[in-house]
This record gives structure tokens, C-alpha cells and sequence, in this order.
């Protein structure tokens, strides 16, 4: 099954614009071709910045596979965003990354 | 401020007025006393916040006293001054453990100052944690406290009056008692009190919801009192805020003063903490493991309300999982945006996983930083990107190009005569007019390309995708139109001409530095070249301009070490030889033979001609009377002057000195000067010759029909013995009809104002004959002779001396050249 994700940006700010190349970098070497990211600009679609709570942008949200899963930030720090998002699977360094992380 | 009261104990008169001048200073209100009985006395009247006695009432006696004192004035902070203290250290004296202090005398006012601020602060700190405290049994403590009743079952009520109501219990308790929720809400909306204590279940509200509505009200602390052993709901009511429950079975005298007092203190310790979340400036929100809000503070909520999205309570809203260190922003009604800085750590939440979220407004912060980031990448005055931005933006514009195979134009301008301005004008107009040069400048250019200022009036331009050569030629045209436009600065209109000089990527240059070097370069060769205009750069000027950089450089080294030498060429006329030219070389040690064309300029650039010159003059005269003692004749040797040589003041007494120190005769020497001399200053020239022809040397006009040639100069320099054809000329003499009437022209001139007339490159016979035909009087070129050097001009001369004859004998430049 593909991954389904939508990013809220708020215009083409430095930070919406900083979020999607890091999760698009990040995608292409994690995912490959499994994902569809949509990107949502707030100030365009306010509905549905509504629909999701959207307080904060950039938002990520994770509709598949279950759960829903909803992560704020720039993403910069790829194990934190793999791990907001249930993906430590692909990489050890992810998935140390995890353990540590727990263990903290 | 309230002052302190500060009652003094001393039987010393002398010692009371002392303490009393020392202190006064400090703030402190001072009330004196002579003894116990009228210590006493005053303390029972006074509001002393401090009492100190001096050791110098009897000791029995100081004991007793304080003792009264301090029932009296239990508050009060108690300090002994005395000069033998030691025996108070020990723990068992009964003074020890009341006295805040012990001084020894004598004291320092500024000390004893001190003391007292710092007794006082730790009374103040003690006072916060009064009721953490027992308070000591006996004492009369006038403390009372406001506590509110919620009780509608009046067996209950009366319970509680009757255990709040008994003498010996501290503190007194002002009981105000309300039996329905209203009523008690009302109560708290007009006094304060220290406590309520509720039974949940009144007529108009039942259980939780009861402390829910007085504790959304107020902030005073909420014991509960209940008929119901319920333990899962005293949890409840723990949970919900409230800061004791106890049973109505198990209220005495002792568990209820406790309750009172434990649920202030409780209420008192919880609040610094709750003070800490609730006054926080940055938002605080505890959300759980999938991003919904669990607890929000008051800034979150103020922070959230600012933006679209958070109009709406945040509790049990989603947020998010939040990455550390990150940002994020948050769309506010007007359009800006508030920039975030997120933190979290994880912890545990009323028993489930959960994060703290940290969000602190940085918009300010960040807009700063933006700021300082524009401001150290602009040029303050015009706003223009600076050095660099510019290159900054040049490496990425090379790098695209690069992938993409496009043409950069990189342009360097610089306002001619910007200098004269802001010497003559002043700053301010100088500002002016940079500034306007600046819009001026990008309102020309097209929208993709970046303008920058490097300081002074040097600007430069940055044209991406340009289609190529020509199309960079376009646009530096239209800036230098754009630019002619006059500029209305220092309350006049100003003209102000600009130089461009153009680099092109990758012709020019594949990197930064080159191309910015290579643009300066060909500005430099626009300013050269005559100003307002516009010059790509030349790969080959380029390099010359770096031999000559060099040259010029080793020019000091050429003259210390004598490097330059003298070439002659022969004149001939109709009767023969008539004279020579001599021509100065430079051996260059790695370059070889150098002509003057390649370092004269560089001499004159360096201010070095005139000394060159005076040496080339004393080696002529040497090689005179050298070519004298030899052949036992010369011909008449002409040397060239330059604008500097002419113009020196000493210069007819030099060449004087010059010719007398070697015997020379008059007649022996010849200057030739060329019209750029003469045009500068007419009437010195005309002196100088004068001095010249005075004693003896005669003047020629070089290069007579290259320059402008305004011939009434001729008038005023009678001086002039001869005239010199320029080699452009001679090529005429082999021309057409019109040619030769213009030549025919300046020769019948000449001879009208009785000066001879030299032709100079004369190359072929047919101009030989031409000339000869328009009676020009000598002739000098390759035709006869090339410059020759002193060894190849022996053989020469001596072949000529053998056979000298008419110049149609002509001796070809084969003959003569040395190998």
C-alpha cells in the first residue's frame, strides 16, 4: 500500500518552503515511488486546514496507512519525522535512532 | 516604601544619639529608650519591626527585659550589641536561639545597616511559611482569618462553629457561612478569604460540578467536607483542584484547624508552580501520543486565538507530534504570519504517554535576523546588493549557465568624473546623485537581472541569459543612454557620462574572480578610451595591459641599470646626408629590443621621461663627439622631447651646459618636439625654442598632420626650423590628385614660413619621386635606412663618406642592417 500524505504550508514562506524539499528528499530515499504527498497551501484551502486542525503549518499528516498520524515541524530531523510517522523500518539508523529515542 | 521601626535599648545617652545619627540615614524610624520599663512601654503602643538591645544593661536584667519585650512583640527581630558576646554562642543560653543577631561593638553604621536589611528580608521569607509552622503555644497571636462556609445542613454548620470556635486554637478563624452555591459565589465576588470549605451537596448543586463552579471563579484554596465516605470520589475532587476532603465523622478541633492550615499552605505552594504554567509568556500545551491537546496554558490559548484556526477552545483539539528545535508559523487574520519556535519532551500525563510542547513567538527574532542578513548583503545607501550578494548571486548564475549553456554579461560601470563631484559638490550631492544612478539603473535593466553597488560610484550589473555578445552590447547602450539624462541633484541639473566594462561567461571567463577581473579590465579600457562609452573585454588588451604593468615596474631597474640605448636614422637630402635621427630602445633583459611605442608612454605615465630624456641628451652629445673624434665629422642629430622634456624650466641651461661641457658647436643638435607639446602651452614652447635657437639647437615638428593641427600655432612659433611630415602623409605622395594637393599645400606653407620640411617612412621610390617633385627638402625611412645602431652606423657612414653622393644613389636598408 502506497503512503498517503498531505502537507500544509502557509505560501511559499522560507519555512513551507524548507519543509517540502526536506520531505520530499526524504521520501524519494525512504519510500521511493510508495507515497503520494499533496501539498496544501492554508492560505488557499482554509477549509481544510479547518478539517484537520491545522494550528501550525507546516502540518504532515499521514492518512495511510493506519493510524492517522499528524507531525508539525520543518522536518529537518529525518528520524524524528520517520518516527512521527511509523516509518523506521527502512533504514538501521532509523530504527537505532528509535530505540534511542525510547530509551530516552 | 513602609520605613522600619526600629525601637534602640541603651542606658548610654551618649550611645543612644549615636546609633540614632548613624541610622537615620539608612531609612530607618528610630524610637530611643533608656531602659527596660520605658522600652517596654513604647513597644506596647509601637509597631516595632526590629528591637535591639545593648549588653550594657545589667545582664540579669537584659534577660528579663527581653523576655517581657518579646511577648510583647512577638514579630519583632531582636539583635544584642555588646562588646563580649562569646558567651551567647553557646546554644544553651537562653538568648541564643531568640536572637536574630549578636553585633560587636564598636560597629560600622554601614554594617550594622546591613544586618538589619538582611534580618529583615529573612523575617519577610519566614512570614510566607508562617503557617508551615506550628505556632509556638502561649502566644497571643492576633491573627485571624477570613474562611467561607458552604453548608446548607445547619447540625453541620453548627459542628463546624463549634471546633473553629474554641479559645486556645490559632489562627482565630472569622467564619462567614452560605448554604446554597450562589450565595457562597456571591460572597467570594465581594470579600476575600483564605479558604472555603464546601459541602458539595447543596440545594442548588450537587457534587463535582459544585467545585467546578467555584473553582472556574476564584482561585482561593477549596477543602471539601463531606457526610459520604466515598473514597473514588475524594480522588475526583482531589483531581479536579481541590486541596483537602475530609469526612464530617472525622472533623475535631484538631483535623479541621489542620485542614484550614494545610490547604493555604497547599494552595500557597501549588500556586507558585500553577504561577510558573499560567504566567508563562510562552505557550505551554501538553498533547498526547497522537497530537490531540490535552492541557493548554493561558499564552497558548492567547497565542493560538491570534491565528484563523484557534478561535475555538484548544482543549481536545489535535496539534500534532512536534519536532524539537524546529518552526513553524502560525497564519494570522491580517495576512502576517507569527513564526514559531517549537520544543517538546516526552513525559507521562495523568498516567499516559505525552508530550510538553514549548511554543515561543520568535516573529520579532526572526525578523531581525532577516534584517541583519539584508543588511550585510546591501549596500546601506542605495539599497543596491552589495560585493557579496553579488558574487554570491554571479556563482549560481555561472553555475546555471553553465548547465543550461547560456550567455552572463557581467558589467562594471563607474560614473566618469564621480570624484570631481564629491570633491567639488560635497558628500551629500555625491549621495545624491549615487542614489539616483542607483534607481536610474534598475529601472533600466530587466527584472531578472541584479544590480549592486561596490562602493564609490563603482556599480555593476549582472545580466543572466543574455542571447549573446551583441545583445550585452544592447543593453550597456541603454544604460549609458538611461544615464545621459541629466540628474537633478545639489539644486542644479548635472550631465554625469559613465564607463561600462563588459565580461561574458564563458568567452570571457568561466569563474567569479575572472570575470569580475576581466570587467574591470574593459572598464578600464573604457575610461581610457574616451569616457561614455561602453568596452568588452579584450583578451589581448588584456595582456598587454599586464606585460605593461610589468614594464613598468622594471622601468626604475632599466634606468638605474642604463638599459635604454640609441639607434640612428639617416636624413638625406638632395646634396646628401644631411642629419639623423636618433631613437631610443630599451634592452629589456627578458623581452629583448623594445621600441619606444611599447615604454615611452609607460615613462610618461611614471613621471619618468624627463629624467630619461636628460640622459638620452648628454648620450647624443657623447656619441657626437665620439662620431667627431672618428670620422672627423657628424651630422646633425635630432632627439625627441616629450611634453615633460619641453616644459622643465631648467631645460635650455641643461642642454647649454650639456653641449659647452663637451665642446659641442652650435648647429650640432636638433629637438623635435610634437604637436601634443606645443598645444599645451603655446607661448612657454615659443620661449623655449627661442632659448634653444639662442644657443644654437634648432626645433622640429614631429609628426606634422596626425593630430589636430590647428596650423595658427605655426605663427607663433618662429622659432620652428623644420617640419615633419608624418609617415600618413608620405603615403600620400603616391596617392591621387587630391593627396598631392593637400601635401603640396603644407609644404608650400612650410616654405612660406621658412622652415624645411623632413618627410618621414619614406619606403618607395614612387613617394620618394613625389615628394621630390613637391620640393620637400629631406627624406628619412626604411627607403634609405632603417634605425641604425651605433656599429651598424660606422659602416654606414663610412661607406657613405667613400662615395658620398645624391640621394637618388640610395643605399637600401639590406645594406646597413645588422644582423
Amino acid at each position: 500500500m502506497k503512503y498517503q500524505l498531505t502537507l500544509f504550508v502557509a505560501g511559499t514562506s522560507g519555512t513551507s518552503q524548507r519543509a517540502r524539499r526536506n520531505l520530499e528528499e526524504m521520501f524519494r530515499q525512504e519510500l521511493a515511488d510508495q507515497y503520494t504527498l499533496e501539498v496544501v497551501d492554508v492560505l488557499e484551502q482554509p477549509e481544510r486546514a479547518d478539517k484537520f486542525d491545522i494550528l501550525v503549518t507546516p502540518t504532515l499528516i499521514k492518512h495511510m496507512p493506519l493510524p492517522l498520524r499528524k507531525i508539525v515541524g520543518d522536518f529537518g530531523n529525518k528520524a524524528e519525522v520517520l518516527l512521527g510517522l511509523d516509518i523506521f523500518n527502512k533504514t538501521v539508523e532509523a530504527s537505532a535512532l528509535y530505540t534511542q529515542a525510547n530509551e530516552r | 516604601m513602609n520605613t522600619t521601626d526600629i525601637l534602640y535599648i541603651d542606658p548610654d545617652q551618649v550611645q543612644r544619639q549615636h546609633f540614632l545619627n548613624c541610622l537615620t540615614r539608612y531609612g530607618f524610624n528610630i524610637t530611643l529608650a533608656a531602659n527596660g520599663e520605658s522600652a517596654l512601654k513604647l513597644a506596647v503602643n509601637g509597631a516595632f519591626s526590629v528591637i535591639i538591645l545593648d549588653q550594657s544593661l545589667p545582664d540579669a536584667s537584659l534577660d528579663k527585659w527581653f523576655d517581657r519585650l518579646r511577648r510583647t512583640v512577638p514579630n519583632a527581630i531582636f539583635l544584642v550589641l555588646g562588646e563580649q558576646l562569646e558567651h551567647y554562642w553557646d546554644s544553651d543560653h537562653p538568648l541564643s536561639s531568640a536572637v536574630s543577631q549578636f553585633i560587636a561593638k564598636p560597629w560600622q553604621p554601614e554594617a550594622l545597616a546591613q544586618s538589619l536589611w538582611r534580618a529583615l528580608t529573612q523575617r519577610k521569607t519566614l512570614n510566607d511559611t508562617y503557617f508551615l509552622n506550628s505556632v509556638p503555644p502561649g502566644s497571643n497571636s492576633q491573627e485571624t482569618i477570613n474562611v467561607l462556609l458552604l453548608e446548607d445542613n445547619p447540625a453541620d454548620i453548627d459542628l463546624i462553629i463549634d471546633n473553629l470556635s474554641r479559645r486556645t486554637c490559632t489562627p482565630k478563624v472569622n467564619l462567614t457561612t452560605r448554604v446554597t452555591l450562589e450565595g457562597a459565589l456571591d460572597a467570594l465576588g465581594h470579600d476575600t478569604f483564605c479558604l472555603i470549605l464546601a459541602d458539595l451537596n447543596v440545594p442548588d448543586s450537587q457534587g463535582l460540578a459544585t467545585l467546578s463552579r467555584i473553582l472556574a471563579v476564584s482561585d482561593t484554596p477549596v477543602a471539601v467536607i463531606s457526610g459520604l465516605e466515598n473514597e473514588t470520589m475524594a480522588l475526583d475532587v482531589m483531581q479536579l483542584g481541590a486541596q483537602d476532603y475530609l469526612y464530617k465523622s472525622d472533623v475535631t478541633q484538631r483535623t479541621l484547624h489542620r485542614l484550614i492550615r494545610y490547604s493555604i499552605v497547599r494552595q500557597r505552594v501549588h500556586g507558585r508552580y500553577q504561577q510558573l504554567l499560567w504566567q508563562n509568556p510562552d505557550a505551554i500545551l501538553v498533547v498526547d501520543d497522537l497530537g490531540k491537546i490535552l492541557w493548554a496554558n493561558p499564552a497558548a490559548n492567547e497565542l493560538f486565538k491570534r491565528g484563523r484556526s484557534g478561535r475555538s477552545p484548544l482543549m481536545g483539539k489535535s496539534f500534532g507530534y512536534p519536532i524539537t528545535g524546529q518552526e513553524g508559523t502560525i497564519e494570522i487574520e491580517t495576512g502576517d504570519q507569527c513564526v514559531l519556535e517549537m520544543r517538546q519532551v516526552s513525559t507521562q500525563w495523568l498516567g499516559r504517554f505525552a508530550h510538553i510542547v514549548c511554543l515561543r513567538d520568535i516573529t520579532e527574532h526572526k525578523r531581525l535576523q532577516e534584517q541583519l542578513q539584508h543588511e550585510a548583503q546591501h549596500d546601506v545607501l542605495t539599497g543596491l546588493a552589495n560585493r557579496a550578494l553579488l558574487e554570491d548571486r554571479l556563482d549560481f548564475a555561472l553555475r546555471k549557465a553553465r548547465r543550461n549553456e547560456e550567455v552572463v554579461a557581467l558589467m562594471m560601470l563607474d560614473l566618469d568624473r564621480f570624484k570631481m563631484i564629491n570633491d567639488t559638490l560635497g558628500h551629500d550631492a555625491g549621495d545624491a546623485l549615487l542614489k539616483q544612478v542607483a534607481d536610474k539603473l534598475v529601472s533600466t535593466v530587466r527584472d531578472c537581472d541584479t544590480v549592486a553597488r561596490f562602493g564609490g560610484d563603482e556599480f555593476v550589473v549582472l545580466a543572466e541569459n543574455i542571447h549573446d555578445a551583441e545583445s550585452a552590447g544592447k543593453l550597456a547602450k541603454k544604460i549609458l543612454t538611461a544615464l545621459e539624462e541629466p540628474f537633478d541633484f545639489a539644486d542644479t541639473l548635472h550631465v554625469v557620462t559613465t564607463s561600462i566594462g563588459i565580461a561574458l561567461f564563458p568567452k570571457d571567463g568561466l569563474k567569479v574572480k575572472s570575470l569580475m577581473k576581466h570587467a574591470d579590465n574593459a572598464l578600464y579600457r573604457a575610461k581610457e578610451g574616451g569616457r561614455n562609452l561602453y568596452q568588452f573585454y579584450d583578451k589581448l588588451c588584456h595582456q598587454r595591459a599586464v606585460r605593461n604593468l610589468s614594464l613598468e615596474k622594471e622601468l626604475v631597474t632599466a634606468i638605474k641599470e642604463k638599459q635604454f640605448c640609441l639607434h640612428y636614422q639617416p636624413q638625406f637630402s638632395e646634396d646628401g646626408l644631411v642629419g639623423a635621427e636618433a631613437l631610443m630602445r630599451w634592452q629589456h633583459p627578458v623581452h629583448g629590443l623594445l621600441p619606444p611605442g611599447q615604454f615611452i608612454p609607460l615613462l610618461e605615465n611614471k613621471g619618468l621621461i624627463s629624467e630619461v630624456e636628460m640622459w638620452l641628451l648628454g648620450a647624443v652629445c657623447d656619441q657626437l663627439v665620439e662620431w667627431r673624434r672618428q670620422f672627423g665629422s657628424s651630422p646633425r642629430l635630432a632627439i625627441n622631447l616629450s611634453v615633460a622634456g619641453l616644459h622643465q624650466p631648467s631645460l635650455v641651461s641643461f642642454v647649454e651646459s650639456t653641449l659647452l661641457s663637451r665642446g659641442l658647436s652650435e648647429g650640432a643638435l636638433t629637438i623635435e618636439i610634437s604637436e601634443r607639446s606645443v598645444l599645451k602651452d603655446t607661448l612657454q614652447t615659443s620661449r623655449t625654442l627661442s632659448g634653444l635657437a639662442n644657443i644654437g639647437v634648432s626645433a622640429a615638428l614631429d609628426d606634422f598632420g596626425t593630430g589636430a593641427s590647428a596650423l595658427n600655432y605655426l605663427r607663433e612659433l618662429p622659432s620652428l626650423n623644420t617640419l615633419k611630415l608624418d609617415r600618413s602623409l608620405t603615403l600620400n605622395a603616391s596617392g591621387g590628385e587630391r593627396d598631392l594637393t593637400i601635401l603640396k599645400t603644407f609644404i608650400q606653407l612650410a616654405h612660406s614660413l621658412e622652415m624645411n620640411v623632413i618627410a618621414e617612412g619614406v619606403e618607395t621610390m614612387s613617394q620618394l619621386a613625389g615628394l621630390h617633385a613637391l620640393h620637400c627638402d629631406a627624406f628619412q625611412g626604411y627607403l634609405f635606412a632603417p634605425p641604425l645602431e651605433p656599429i651598424a652606423w660606422r659602416a654606414f657612414f663610412q661607406q657613405w663618406q667613400e662615395a658620398p653622393g645624391h640621394f637618388s644613389h640610395i643605399h637600401t636598408k639590406q645594406s646597413y642592417s645588422v644582423g
